[in-house]
């Protein structure tokens, strides 16, 4: 179930594939743009689709299983704030709890990768991860 | 995403347009091999007409700068939008790469 009080809540599911990622991103877009999302900010969402989008296909399944990601989107009555939900039956995985990278260090001891969910936790106002009946389920919410 | 590249005495110039992402940052990665290839250590990159980078693009910007300096090179930036410096900003790239409010600038700093 959405969080509460989410109004006009739209959904879609798609295989967990790289060529999933426009029409989820054209997706996303359109649905918080008609809920009233700022055009300008939905930049923030579709950073946060495409990071979010590439850990699921990258890590939530096994090379040779078939799997699929659903998003849903809409807006939050009580405080106004846009909602992006992520949903995938891979393995038990909560990427808020992995350590952020090292931004401090000098160019040639950073490693190319670790970034996308450091940008998905800093450019959202919030997220919620949960595990239910075998699905990671993250929220994602931004203000509009 | 569309590169234009210009040759200059003391830099190549790369100009960025469109959105840096996971589907067009190879391009740019390319383009940078290209380059290193034909001898060219220094470059800068005009961000005024990229509207958008994910951690795609700065994974391929991460490999190019460190493969310039291993040359004895520089891959400096100028010209960001709003969104594209917060990127930079939150990554840390902002302060492990050289960056320019202008090309001049940019020129005048490597």
């Amino acid at each position: 179930m959405p969080p509460s009080n989410v109004a006009h809540a739209a959904k879609m599911t798609l295989p967990a594939e790289f060529a999933s990622l426009e029409p989820l991103r054209s997706f996303v877009r359109n649905c918080l743009e008609s809920v009233g999302m700022d055009p300008v900010r939905t930049m923030q969402s579709d950073l946060v689709l495409e990071e979010v989008f590439l850990n699921i296909v990258t890590h939530a399944y096994a090379p040779e299983q078939a799997g699929t990601i659903t998003v849903e989107c809409g807006k939050r009555a009580a405080d106004g704030l846009f909602w992006v939900r992520f949903t995938d039956q891979g393995r038990p995985f909560d990427p808020l709890s992995a350590p952020d990278p090292d931004t401090t260090l000098a160019m040639e001891d950073r490693l190319e990768g670790g970034l996308g969910i450091l940008l998905t936790k800093k450019i959202s106002a919030s997220q919620q991860y949960c595990r239910e009946g075998g699905h990671n389920i993250l929220d994602v919410f931004f203000v509009g | 995403m569309e590169l234009t590249t210009t040759t200059m005495d003391q830099a190549v110039a790369m100009k960025a347009t469109g959105r840096m992402d996971a589907v067009t940052a190879p391009a740019f990665e390319q383009e940078c091999l290209r380059l290193m290839e034909e001898g060219n250590t220094k470059v800068i990159v005009d961000l005024t007409g990229l509207e958008y980078i994910s951690s795609a693009g700065l994974r391929v910007i991460l490999g190019a700068g460190k493969a310039l300096k291993k040359e004895g090179g520089i891959l400096a930036f100028c010209g960001m939008s709003t969104m594209v410096r917060e990127v930079f900003e939150i990554s840390g790239f902002s302060t492990i790469f050289s960056v320019h409010d202008s090309m001049e600038e940019a020129l005048a700093a490597i």
